[in-house]
């Protein structure tokens, strides 16, 4: 009861209080549209003022009297004079181009301001006891000139301007406050210095705040709100602007108010504590049970509960508790299923999986495993020619077979669009291209789906965990960019690499099928003769290796050397190169031949302790004499490493095999290195040999590096050579070898044997 | 038909050369090609300003003798907009518009006004004191033109790569600029040059500051025509 009464009185003042600040604030925003109103008023007057004196200052006889001033001064006074009258203002100044008054006697003419024509706002000026509101205009002798030759200023007493409809259309009475002393007003019932004496507890204001203060003074014994507007300056002072409304009229007298609201709630306060009592035996104690099964479904428990039948309220908020938990319980299952599973293919959706890919994390953290990123090839295409719903079904198959194929450890979920992902565990990193061609070989059967059968492939990005990153957004990302370069280079899967190594992602399932592909034999070597320049002799063959690959066709030793040389699998290749060539040797020596076999081998052969002992072991099993054997190794491949390199070159100079610098010039050899280096041979880069019969520099460069090479004591070969002046040049600057498409293509072995057979080893220059 | 053109005008710059040199002969001075470059502030072509160069010597008085110049209204604007005048000059204002002008100025240097009727030719004005006359009209608002006098035979305006061509008698000069459009310092702008050589002689003036904006943005020919 006793808080019931607290209750209602502090209503009770709310209520008083609530009711005083808005009647309260309606007065601030009545003041603000009077002052706006005040202040559209003023301008409005302002304006016509000026479109006034504007008239007059481009009047010609107003120009040739201001320009005639000094000789004739008085009749300038006259028209002014008359002008004033016309446009009912209280003074009106001529000034010349210089703010000099133009007028008779210039001592008690009001300064013309700079600031009265520059800056905005209304501008007032004091003078005999008078505050004047201004209007400036520039007269120019002619219109459209910039310059300005003389100023009109006229002023208008401020008390003018403040009638009796300005109170009407303000609802306030208005004064005007300058030094302290109340200038004009529209109060006519109040003289100046009685309001002079109301408002001087009231401090000038410089410029008006966004928050409004409303002051109280008394005028006449009689209690009134106040409030207050910056109008400008006049010589340094504010004029201050005051707003004032009686007390009475502002506020909304509550007195009654008071008596009927402590009526209302004596009333209610009777009717309140009868029924309480009544009512809580019934309802208290089973709504407190209510309340706590309410509390254990808020804590996420879905307990059992008796319905309490003592009152039929109470009865049916129980059932409804009952309905709502199990309502509760289901939309949280669908919940659940909408928020980690996708409505169309049943799979569960990118938040599942990203949770995914931690929790596979946090289990087992050293675990290694791949995140697949799959886009359905030209799904658009489907969805655009047999409608969306037929997409829709198609997604659901592919969803179906992706589902069924996968492993029990591996996770598959659908993101959006034609886009599925997913997570496998891997042993080694480069399971991952595998895990990913398993994938893209379920593509290999078509799909039916509404009888119809569809041929769908997928691009496939990869990331691998934890060797691109640990960050299971950044794996998803990885997987995502690995996705767009497959999509861009058109290659059914891409492994993800840092910018760095990005190298093609064909190539990187190629490299799967390498190894395979020496076994399959698709590899096969080329050869390109090598000639002695100053007997046309066939010495040497360059071979060169070529993959015919069953789906691709002819793929290119740039294509697939350089990763073979990062997977490392260069190594089985050059072992191979080096045995077949040795093979074709022997052809060639049955067929009367004498060639030795010029091999390329790469920088990370030099690496290969193995490599030496295997062409030891190939030479004894061949018979066949190293002398036989050219390895042509790449300026870079020795100074990536030099030391290495050297150790490697050493090693194969002492078994005799005779050493050649590939692509010489091109590279930064350093003199000393090279010097090192058991070289036999320097091959000049063919960029050098090309041009060489027209180009003078590259035939400054190729005499350099063959008087450098011969003073070195290395043989000289220069290849690209494609015509027979080139050829020619190159015998005169004493180099030993050439090889070039002028000679002879590189040649099949059969095609080869033909050519050899064709020319008895011998190539003899021919004229075109 | 074009080069035609141009060749034709190429002989009549050529005639009016070699009837210069002749005045000049006559006159019993040698001439002095001068070339003179102004630029604004920052290195632009400063377009229709005019230049006077005043001799610091003696010059023979029929030399000294004012060219008549004129003022046109044509399509309501005054044509040229900027005129050069010799103090002493008369200025005609003919009125090529069907309608009446009221050409006035208030200027210190001619204070005048003139009711021009259609197709009325009025006395020509003398101009006997230097300075600018800034001239309006009273029944078009903006009309506007400037008549720059000055106290020598020697002014021209430079064209819109910024030049002008003089051969003048050889001697010292004072240059000065004249345009609406200077201010500041270049609007006082007083250069002494030496052009005493046979030699085609090529002086830069650069603006020192910005040029005001061109409020009246017309041309002193044929813009106008154009419609």
């Amino acid at each position: 009861m006793f808080a019931l009464a607290i209750t209602v009185s502090s209503v009770l003042a709310v209520t008083l209080t609530q009711t005083y600040q808005h009647s309260s604030s309606q007065l601030t925003a009545q003041f603000r549209s009077s002052s706006s109103v005040l202040n559209y008023k003023l301008n409005a007057d302002l304006s016509a003022l000026k479109k006034g004196l504007e008239t007059i200052s481009r009047d010609f006889s107003t120009k040739t009297l201001i320009r005639r001033a000094k000789q004739d001064p008085a009749s300038l006074q006259l028209a002014l004079t008359n002008f004033q009258k016309r446009l009912n203002v209280d003074f009106l100044v001529a000034y010349n181009n210089e703010r000099v008054p133009l007028s008779t006697t210039p001592n008690d003419e009001p300064v013309l301001q700079p600031k009265y024509q520059n800056e905005d706002g209304f501008h007032f000026i004091y003078k005999d006891q008078t505050l004047y509101l201004l209007t400036v205009q520039a007269v120019k002798f002619v219109e459209s000139a910039p310059t300005v030759d003389a100023w009109l200023m006229s002023g208008i007493k401020v008390q003018r301007l403040l009638g009796e409809d300005v109170r009407d259309i303000t609802n306030f009475d208005i004064s005007i406050r300058y030094m302290n002393i109340v200038r004009a007003t529209t109060d006519t019932q109040n003289d100046l210095s009685e309001l002079t004496a109301a408002f001087a507890n009231i401090p000038h204001k410089f410029q008006n705040q966004a928050n409004i203060v409303q002051h109280t003074t008394f005028i006449n014994e009689q209690e009134h709100v106040v409030f207050q507007l910056y109008f400008g300056l006049a010589d340094g002072q504010p004029i201050d602007v005051f707003f004032v409304v009686p007390s009475s009229k502002a506020h909304l007298n509550y007195e009654n108010l008071i008596i009927q609201l402590s009526a209302a709630i004596a009333v209610i306060l009777v009717l309140i504590s009868f029924l309480t009592f009544s009512f809580s035996k019934s309802i208290a104690k089973p709504l407190r049970m209510l309340a706590d099964v309410a509390n254990q479904i808020r804590k996420g428990q879905y307990p059992e509960f008796e319905h309490n039948r003592s009152l039929e309220e109470v009865e049916s908020l129980s059932f409804a508790l009952s309905d709502m938990q199990q309502a509760i319980k289901s939309r949280e299952q669908e919940n659940y299923r909408l928020a980690y599973f996708s409505s169309s293919t049943e799979l569960p959706n990118r938040t599942f999986f990203l949770a995914k890919i931690n929790e596979y994390i946090a289990q087992e953290p050293d675990a290694s495993f791949a995140v697949l990123w799959m886009d359905v090839d030209r799904f658009k295409d489907f969805n655009d020619t047999l409608g969306h719903e037929f997409g829709d079904a198609v997604l659901k198959a592919i969803a179906t077979r992706l589902n069924e194929h996968k492993s029990s450890s591996s996770f598959l979920a659908y993101l959006d669009g034609d886009e599925y992902a997913a997570i496998i565990p891997l042993e080694t990193e480069s399971d991952a291209i595998v895990a990913a061609n398993q994938v893209a070989h379920l593509f290999d059967e078509p799909f039916l789906v509404n009888d119809v059968a569809l041929d769908v492939s997928i691009s496939i990005g990869v990331s691998v965990y934890p060797n691109d990153t640990c960050l299971p957004e950044k794996l998803m990302q990885y997987a995502d960019i690995a996705l767009y370069d497959a999509k861009d280079k058109h290659h059914s899967i891409s492994r993800f690499v840092a910018a760095k190594n990005k190298y093609s992602v064909v190539r990187l399932s190629l490299m799967t099928e390498l190894k395979n592909a020496i076994e399959k034999q698709q590899l096969q070597l080329n050869f390109q003769p090598k000639i002695d320049l100053k007997t046309g002799k066939v010495i040497s063959v360059e071979s060169l290796v070529r993959w015919k690959h069953p789906k691709h066709g002819f793929i290119f030793p740039d294509e697939f050397i350089p990763l073979a040389e990062q997977t490392g699998n260069i190594r089985h290749l050059t072992h191979w190169a080096i045995e077949t060539s040795l093979q074709q040797h022997l052809r060639l020596k049955e067929l009367g031949f004498e060639i030795k076999m010029a091999i390329n081998i790469s920088a990370i052969d030099l690496t290969d302790l193995a490599l030496p002992p295997f062409v030891a072991n190939l030479l004894e099993k061949y018979q066949v004499s190293p002398e036989a054997l050219i390895f042509e190794v790449t300026e870079s491949a020795i100074m990536d490493d030099p030391e290495q390199a050297i150790k490697a070159l050493n090693m194969l100079s002492n078994m005799k095999i005779k050493l050649s610098i590939d692509d010489f010039g091109t590279g930064y050899s350093s003199m000393e290195q090279l010097k090192r280096t058991p070289v036999d041979e320097l091959k000049i880069d063919k960029s050098f040999v090309l041009d060489l019969a027209n180009n003078s520099d590259d035939l400054i460069i190729v005499k350099s590096i063959s008087s450098l090479a011969h003073n070195l004591g290395l043989t000289i070969v220069a290849e690209g050579i494609e015509d027979k002046a080139t050829m020619e040049i190159l015998a005169e600057l004493n180099i030993e070898t050439g090889q070039g498409y002028y000679m002879s293509k590189p040649l099949e072995a059969t095609m080869l044997e033909a050519w050899l057979m064709g020319n008895s080893g011998l190539f003899l220059a021919k004229d075109l | 038909m074009y080069q035609q053109q141009i060749s034709n005008s190429l002989n009549k710059i050529k005639t009016l050369f070699w009837a210069s040199c002749l005045f000049f002969i006559s006159a019993n001075t040698m001439a002095s090609p001068l070339n003179l470059l102004v630029l604004t502030k920052d290195k632009q072509a400063a377009e229709n300003v005019g230049v006077s160069l005043t001799p610091l010597f003696e010059v023979s008085p029929e030399q000294l003798i004012a060219q008549p110049q004129e003022m046109n209204q044509i399509k309501t604007q005054f044509v040229p907009h900027i005129l050069m005048a010799q103090k002493g000059a008369k200025i005609s204002f003919p009125n090529s518009d069907s309608v009446q002008h009221h050409v006035y100025s208030f200027s210190e240097a001619k204070t005048f006004e003139l009711k021009l009727y259609k197709d009325q030719k009025p006395e020509p004005l003398p101009f006997e004191q230097t300075g600018q006359v800034t001239l309006g009209c009273n029944i078009h608002d903006w009309m506007l033109a400037y008549i720059y006098v000055v106290d020598t035979p020697f002014f021209a305006k430079t064209n819109e790569s910024g030049l002008v061509k003089l051969d003048i008698p050889k001697g010292k000069y004072r240059v000065n600029l004249h345009s609406p459009l200077l201010q500041g310092m270049d609007a006082e702008f007083s250069l002494e040059l030496d052009a005493s050589s046979a030699v085609p002689k090529s002086f830069t003036i650069s603006l020192s500051e910005a040029l005001l904006p061109n409020l009246n943005e017309f041309d002193d020919d044929d813009e106008f025509d154009a419609y």
